[in-house]
């Protein structure tokens, strides 16, 4: 028992120094509206999630949302000072023109945008035509137990 | 010398400001006519007056609707937006007037604020800049303050006519035995004298019929339907198998609690809305008294036997702006009371913790909760003169420590929530809001505070229950608020403990270990007005009035919260008598890392002060939690369910859906013998309710239907 546990702790080393970078890491968004009252209930709804993918500096986005009031235009991921502060924007992403749909990207981060990542500081807004300053939005945080 | 100069610079520039906007002739023509102001006035008056006031000045959570302060917000916008907007909102919940009654209300509001009314009425598609019709300077003599009584429910459903003043129902209850000192110090196992049932603030019952093991048995005994009006939120009082329950209106109802027979019934009155929430969350019982805070800032004393009125005390004027939302407690003889609607600036009065002779209703002491000038923590509110001091209120009863003879009460933030329209900075500790303070029962006087949020910015009320436990030698008071930190003791001098955080927040950069004072982001500690911040939690509060429960056999305290953030901005206020209120406007959004659960319930044990166990859903809790010696923790939420939980483990072992939102402040205890559970459902509320129906939308319950619901285990 002994003897195979070590030769399986050997394999997963060599594992990792055979291929160098190849770690991943998944975060995941739940994609809700963004700050509301009643009134804008009325151009600003739906929900949807992201799951993300961190190879290297690579960080790979897709997913999907409904229930919009009105078509998706652009999907951006952002940096933020905090987790659920409002940030700038540091890349584009494809979404579906459509109320309910899909996004998808990649960005190339850097060293800077990749400790933002794990520390929460990222998060992935959709606009639509009703709500061109953002309709749904999630922080993308580290899915515990997944590497 | 300098800080009064300061100040006058500053309220010197706030009047030319406001001088200028009220000499500025509206360019454009009257939007509106009389017929439709006048009509809307009716309609104001039915749909809004209980929440905004009658005169229009706003109160608490609901923003005034002529002066100043409106225009602040309002100027720029249009009278299409503002129909736009009423329409969509209002009345909370269940927006459900004709397009002629908002147009009617709008052309009201724009008379309120000296807009001319012409031969034009107003219509839908009319978008003319507020800014250019009114002044926020009324013409004309403003409407006539409605009396106490004469505002209307803010219920949406069909309410009938409420029912005549006074007895209703005239019976005796027999046997009566008089409540004493030693009973409320130590409780008879089937009562529930008081609030969160001890002097401890437990919520904690050792009865044990009902277990962990039987509870799926649990069925409905017998149910009661309550006053639709205002807020429901109630925790009813048991004493020897006699149920005492406020309902909304100021109405007390003595009823068998094992058969739900009512024994009498005093409709004490007002019996209208009066108050933003209109709720009384709980009553008190003394010797043969029962004591019940009005909405209208009353206290009465009533007969227990038979509900006559005893004695009827005025706490506090309610054409000031002055209400109750939570009752009594009673300490060696003396009623306790607090005191809320002191967002207004006034000079002559700020608020207060009383005390009254349970005998006579005689004023026997006060302990002001905003420090003036010449009083100790006087210099903690910057350049503020005192007349501008406000906030401080004592929304939820405090608890009794009858060993040391001190009483401890939560004060509620300063208002204007933010100092950006306060006219302070975050770094003006504004005593004593934000605070624990411990009284001396005797003649008020304080012993000693704690200040958990210095210089509060953010509506996060630390007003919450105080909850005592002793850990051998350690005597340890816990409170938890809206920042969702839940705050450690020492409870004979106040000094700091510890604290934990039990949700999200990133409001604090950090919390001095030591001394557990928080330092707030830099951008809020730069706040300017108009600007927005974005902040977790939102004003439903990591934690608010739903209490909390200590578990003694685990030694776990069990805690309702909320997950949920927002973005908030100042409002301009007018420094002048009347004026304040919370002056800020708020967005809300889901908290990051919940999932969309904005219900949580957080077991912690109190020797390590770490997780035991929590359960998230989607659902706002909405109930108090009670826990049993059966093992069982009881809590109710937004979606109708009320369940049993394993204290152990959250497992749900129980649970019932009922007709609208479980809400109040479930409670057990026995009759003939029995153990019963008792929980309400209601509607109304402020931001618990506000949040959700903003960020949880597809949970709908009913906007009417309060009712106590009363379970028992099934006959052996």
């Amino acid at each position: 028992m002994t003897r195979r546990f070590i030769l399986l702790a050997a394999l997963l080393v060599a594992a990792s120094v055979a291929t160098p970078g190849a770690q991943s890491r998944q975060y995941r968004a739940r994609l809700s509206p963004v700050p509301l009252d009643v009134a804008m209930q009325a151009t600003v709804a739906g929900s949807g999630s992201v799951t993300a993918t961190l190879k290297g500096n690579t960080l790979t986005i897709s997913g999907t949302f409904t229930g919009l009031r009105t078509a998706a235009t652009v999907a951006r991921v952002h940096r933020s000072p905090k987790t659920a502060m409002r940030g700038t924007p540091i890349g584009d992403l494809t979404s579906t023109q459509d109320t309910a749909g899909t996004i998808s990207g990649s960005l190339e981060l850097t060293n800077q945008q990749v400790d933002d990542l794990a520390a929460g500081r990222l998060y992935v807004k959709l606009h639509s035509q009703k709500a061109p300053d953002g309709n749904l939005w999630g922080w993308l945080l580290v899915q515990e137990g997944k590497k | 010398m300098k800080a009064l100069t300061t100040f006058t610079a500053l309220a010197l520039t706030a009047g030319l400001t406001l001088s200028l906007v009220a000499k500025q002739t509206p360019a454009a023509p009257p939007v509106y006519t009389t017929a439709q102001a006048t009509a809307g006035q009716a309609a104001y008056s039915a749909n809004c007056a209980s929440c905004h006031q009658a005169t229009l000045v706003g109160q608490n959570e609901a923003p005034a609707l002529a002066g100043p302060n409106f225009m602040t917000t309002w100027r720029g916008r249009t009278t299409k937006d503002l129909v736009e907007y009423m329409s969509a909102t209002m009345p909370p919940g269940k927006p459900s007037l004709g397009e002629a009654e908002y147009l009617n209300i709008t052309a009201f509001i724009l008379q309120a604020n000296g807009a001319a009314a012409g031969a034009q009425a107003l219509l839908a598609a009319t978008a003319t800049a507020i800014g250019t019709i009114a002044t926020g300077q009324r013409a004309a003599a403003p409407p006539a303050p409605a009396a106490p009584g004469g505002a209307i429910p803010v219920s949406r459903a069909p309410v009938a006519p409420p029912p005549p003043r006074g007895l209703s129902v005239r019976s005796e209850v027999k046997n009566y035995v008089p409540v004493t000192d030693a009973m409320l110090r130590n409780p008879d196992p089937g009562d529930w004298l008081m609030a969160r049932r001890t002097y401890q603030a437990w919520s904690y019952s050792p009865l044990a019929e009902i277990t962990r093991g039987n509870v799926k048995d649990l069925k409905l005994a017998w149910s009661w339907a309550m006053t639709e009006a205002g807020a429901n939120q109630p925790m009813p009082l048991v004493h020897n198998g006699i149920m005492y329950l406020t309902n909304t209106l100021n109405m007390v109802q003595a009823i068998d609690a094992a058969s739900g027979e009512l024994l009498w019934e005093n409709q004490v009155g007002p019996n209208a809305v009066v108050g933003s929430f209109a709720s009384m969350r709980n009553i008190a019982i003394y010797q043969d008294k029962i004591f019940l805070s009005t909405t209208d800032a009353h206290l009465v004393a009533l007969d227990a036997r038979n509900g006559k009125v005893v004695w009827n005390t005025t706490v506090a004027d309610v054409t000031k702006g002055y209400y109750q939302t939570s009752g009594p407690i009673v300490v060696r003889g003396k009623v306790i009371q607090g005191l809320q609607g002191c967002d207004r600036f006034r000079a002559n009065e700020r608020c207060f913790i009383s005390a009254y002779d349970s005998s006579t209703g005689k004023l026997l002491w006060k302990f002001h909760t905003v420090a003036r000038n010449g009083e100790p923590g006087g210099d903690t509110w910057g350049t503020l003169p005192d007349n501008m001091r406000a906030g401080g209120d004592t929304w939820i009863v405090g608890s009794y420590d009858p060993d040391l003879d001190l009483i401890y009460y939560g004060i509620a933030q300063a208002k204007p929530w933010m100092p950006a329209s306060r006219g302070t900075k975050v770094s003006d500790a504004a005593l004593y809001t934000g605070s624990t303070v411990a009284l001396r029962a005797e003649d008020g006087s304080l012993a000693w505070h704690y200040q958990h949020i210095p210089g509060e910015t953010l509506d996060q009320d630390e007003v919450f229950e105080r909850v005592l436990i002793d850990n051998g030698p350690e005597k340890a008071l816990f409170t938890i608020g809206k920042a969702g930190i839940l705050w450690k003791l020492e409870r004979r001098t106040g000094k700091f403990l510890g604290y934990k955080h039990t949700v999200f927040q990133n409001m604090f950069e950090k919390i001095d270990p030591e001394k557990g004072t928080p330092t707030y982001r830099q951008d809020i500690i730069d706040q300017k007005l108009d600007e927005w911040l974005t902040v977790c939690p939102s004003t439903e509060g990591g934690h608010n009035w739903q209490a909390m429960t200590y578990h003694q056999p685990t030694n776990q305290l069990i805690i309702p919260l909320s997950q949920s953030c927002m973005e908030i901005s100042a409002r301009k206020v007018e420094f002048v008598e009347g004026s304040g209120g919370t002056a800020a406007a708020r967005r809300f959004f889901e908290m990051p890392g919940s999932d969309g659960n904005v219900g949580k319930l957080l077991a912690i044990d109190l020797a390590t002060m770490k997780e035991t166990w929590s359960i998230q859903q989607r659902a706002a809790y909405l109930t108090a939690a009670l826990s049993t010696a059966g093992g069982v923790v009881f809590i109710g939420d937004l979606d109708r369910y009320f369940r049993a939980h394993d204290v152990r483990t959250g497992e749900v072992l129980w649970q019932a859906r009922l007709n609208t939102a479980v809400q109040g402040f479930p409670v057990t205890f026995t009759a003939n013998g029995k153990q019963y559970v008792a929980v309400t459902t209601g509607t109304g509320g402020g931001s618990p309710r506000v949040v959700p129906r903003t960020i949880t939308p597809e949970i709908n319950p009913p906007s009417s239907g309060h009712t106590l619901y009363v379970f028992e285990l099934p006959k052996k």
